[in-house]
């Protein structure tokens, strides 16, 4: 659709800014569909516990689910080291500034990943809750972390990406005795953003609800094999 | 790190790296624009790498209709999006430097966000997700409309045949 009037031209594009990014979402999706590997990708602030869950995590599917990871950080390789001593091959994406992963990124970091040998891979984003939500990277299923200590607004300051989330875990909840956290309140605000997004809530700590996120994990393996097998 | 962050060329650096990773994943070529005494202005990353997206799409239109310049790019931003369209703004003034889109006015309109009420299934326009339902006076419901980025129109100017 385009008209010509001399020197000038215009085009009607609608095009979609994301769409390029959104392919390559959906390619790495589909790739790893079909080899039966689930691939959760996890947001969160800065200290929430992502790298403390997936620690607690790989200890716990030990000997049950093959679990890889893909850790996206703006410096440093120390989640690396972290979750590598927990026997978890994992690929470390250090953005160099950049404050959220994108889909090219970690088709990459998957390139790198033994995914024959795997049954999950799980997706640690920069520690932000405004970019990440906006890039899909191919993830079955999205998480989002809310940490007692943070206080139940931040579902209210930032909503996008705990709209978006598939389930919220409400992490630290040891801490809940400390704070002025009130839990039923952070639920109420999550509720109207996103009622059918699962809530659990979880310390990684004293291992609070680890059998609660562990079998969503396993049903969310078993969706996927199953849409293989179909 | 916190004296890092608060140094001035610390932002540059982060730019500066920002746009060789971005010329590793696309093959852009950012040299002329990295040469650039720029960042007057305040710059939030993921409004960059979302201009830099918007300069290869219109760039890669202009190859295909024969442009010799771009000089207008309209835009829609939804208000469920990340993007804050002034950020987005400066970030394309400074994205497009060195490019086809060199001359190129960004207007961005936004659009309001669509819910689907959660409790009545009415549909009703808000500016946020907590907005209350005309209709049954519920909290938030599910967004049905303004959470796209969209390239609307792009005005070039062609070689005179």
């Amino acid at each position: 659709m385009s008209d010509s009037e001399g020197q000038r031209k215009y085009v009607l594009m609608f095009e979609h800014l994301l769409e390029a990014n959104e392919l390559i979402a959906r390619r790495t999706k589909e790739q790893l569909t079909e080899s039966g590997v689930l691939l959760i990708n996890i947001l969160s602030s800065p200290g929430s516990g992502k790298t403390t869950l997936l620690e607690a995590t790989a200890r716990a599917l030990k000997g049950r689910l093959r679990m890889g990871a893909i850790l996206g950080d703006v410096a440093t390789e120390r989640d690396y080291e972290r979750l590598s001593a927990c026997g978890v091959p994992a690929v470390q994406i250090v953005t160099g500034g950049e404050c959220h992963l994108e889909a090219a990124m970690v088709e990459q970091a998957v390139r790198q990943l033994p995914i024959e040998a795997l049954d999950v891979v799980f997706i640690e984003n920069v520690g932000n809750l405004v970019c990440p939500a906006e890039f899909k990277l191919g993830e079955h299923f999205r998480v989002t972390l809310l940490s007692v200590p943070e206080g139940e607004d931040k579902v209210l300051k930032y909503p996008h990406a705990f709209r978006t989330a598939d389930a919220i875990l409400i992490t630290k909840i040891d801490l809940l005795e400390h704070t002025r956290f009130d839990a039923g309140l952070a639920e109420s605000y999550i509720r109207s953003l996103n009622p059918n997004a699962r809530i659990i809530k979880l310390s990684a700590l004293t291992n609070f609800g680890l059998d609660e996120w562990l079998t969503l994990i396993f049903d969310w393996h078993g969706s996927i094999i199953r849409r293989v097998d179909a | 790190m916190a004296t890092a962050l608060a140094d001035p060329s610390y932002a540059k650096q982060r730019l500066a790296t920002l746009l060789r990773m971005w010329h590793v994943m696309t093959r852009v070529d950012f040299s002329a624009l990295m040469a650039r005494p720029f960042l007057g202005g305040e710059l939030t990353l993921h409004e960059f790498s979302l201009a830099v997206r918007l300069i290869e799409a219109i760039g890669q239109k202009a190859e295909e209709v024969g442009a010799v310049k771009v000089s207008l790019v309209k835009l829609r931003v939804g208000l469920a999006t990340t993007v804050v369209p002034q950020f987005l703004s400066e970030a394309f003034n400074v994205a497009k430097l060195g490019t086809i889109a060199e001359d190129a006015e960004l207007e961005i309109e936004t659009d309001p966000i669509k819910l689907i009420c959660w409790n009545c299934g009415a549909e009703f326009e808000a500016d946020n997700f907590f907005a209350e339902c005309q209709s049954c006076g519920g909290i938030g419901g599910k967004v049905i409309s303004g959470d796209q980025i969209v390239i609307e129109r792009v005005e070039f100017e062609v070689k005179q045949q």
